[in-house]
């Protein structure tokens, strides 16, 4: 069977089957949420609005085409602006389903072992608000403490949001870019990283 | 017979005792104290991060602490007199660590294992929730870099560790234990 001709591989698109679903199912149902998506590339994604976000997670954790059932992390990042621009904070979703995990594009994605739909929230960066998802899952509760303790996003419409690794008098959050190295903490001198 | 002590030396009541000889040993207090000390170092179970396993593995049945005397850990700062720091002291846990080598009775030895506590490690420069060196935070009788050190390493360090006890105490080495790192 060596002379067997190879099949040809079908010249599909770069896009995202997953991704792409979860879209269509937001285009149905929250069409005035979603602001940008991206199909291709290593990573696609979908930027929706704050507004709304849980009622949005929860269609995409209980529709039949998505049933995105695991929160799987939450991340901050942070976009200073420049001069007058306030800059933004990016919250991102990543999401992945156990209910569909035999589907084949699932299963595809999950063989690189890059099974998540990622959802991304942008919010300025002086009111970083963003509703929180603990009621669809319950799970995220501590990856949004962590996101608030590293990154600065206040979780709106939660109980408890307090930091989770960092010591509860820690100074600021040391994932925003204009965070400064204190001189000491608590009488432990720190040298600050151009110093070193 | 041993010979007749000459005119003017001193004499050893002893010599006419070989019984009393036998079973009567003179030396100095304190260096039996270290020599206790020495061999009877008992390290706090107390890991941090990943020097920890590499602890663990000294002191299981292959690499054998206890064939230095040091393989008693215990569960309690209380019992213990060496404190192997082993492992990223986090500006967190260093009141902890504090706290824990306060509550140590004296005499009291630490030993900083692995480059993050000799002096932050990989973590020194943008790791801001890691302190740099532990000698920040308590006392350091020896430093052992490593990513994380090997058991001889740790090894190695606790028997410098107990020539500096025998040292601190005045002492000069036995003759057959002066090469560092010798078992």
């Amino acid at each position: 069977m060596a002379d067997a001709p190879e099949e040809p591989e079908t010249p599909a698109s770069n896009a995202d089957p997953v991704t792409e679903r979860a879209l269509g199912v937001l285009e149905t149902e929250h069409a005035d949420s979603v602001v940008a998506s991206e199909m291709t590339g290593a990573h696609p994604w979908i930027q929706v609005k704050a507004e709304g976000l849980a009622d949005l997670m929860r269609t995409l954790r209980d529709h039949d085409d998505t049933q995105l059932d695991c929160c799987h992390l939450i991340t901050g990042v942070d976009y200073p602006g420049k001069g007058k621009d306030v800059g933004e904070i990016e919250v991102l979703y990543h999401l992945c389903s156990y209910a569909k995990r035999e589907d084949a594009a699932y299963f595809k994605r999950a063989e690189k072992n890059d099974p998540w739909v990622a959802i991304k929230v942008r919010v300025p960066r002086d009111a970083p608000n963003v509703p929180t998802v603990m009621e669809v899952w319950t799970g995220a509760d501590w990856h949004e403490r962590e996101t608030y303790d590293l990154v600065g996003v206040r979780f709106t419409g939660r109980p408890d949001l307090r930091r989770i690794l960092l010591p509860e008098d820690w100074p600021g959050h040391p994932l925003r870019k204009d965070w400064e190295t204190p001189a000491s903490y608590h009488g432990i001198p720190i040298i600050a990283p151009e110093d070193l | 017979m041993p010979d007749a002590p000459q005119p003017g030396a001193a004499v050893n009541p002893w010599d006419d005792d070989p019984e009393l000889r036998q079973n009567v040993i003179l030396t100095k207090i304190d260096w039996v104290k270290d020599w206790g000390r020495r061999h009877a170092l008992w390290p706090m179970a107390f890991g941090l991060a990943c020097c920890a396993m590499e602890m663990m593995a000294t002191a299981a049945t292959k690499y054998d602490l206890d064939r230095f005397g040091a393989g008693v850990f215990r569960a309690s700062p209380r019992q213990s007199d060496l404190m192997i720091v082993a492992g990223t002291v986090t500006h967190k846990m260093a009141p902890r660590v504090r706290r824990l080598w306060d509550q140590m009775p004296d005499p009291k030895y630490s030993i900083a294992m692995g480059a993050c506590t000799v002096g932050g490690g990989p973590y020194v420069k943008y790791g801001y929730h890691v302190v740099q060196g532990v000698d920040q935070v308590i006392p350091v009788d020896i430093y052992l870099p490593g990513c994380p050190p090997r058991p001889e390493a740790l090894i190695d360090a606790i028997r410098k560790l107990q020539f500096r006890i025998l040292e601190r105490g005045g002492n000069t080495l036995p003759e057959d234990e002066t090469g560092v790192g010798a078992a």
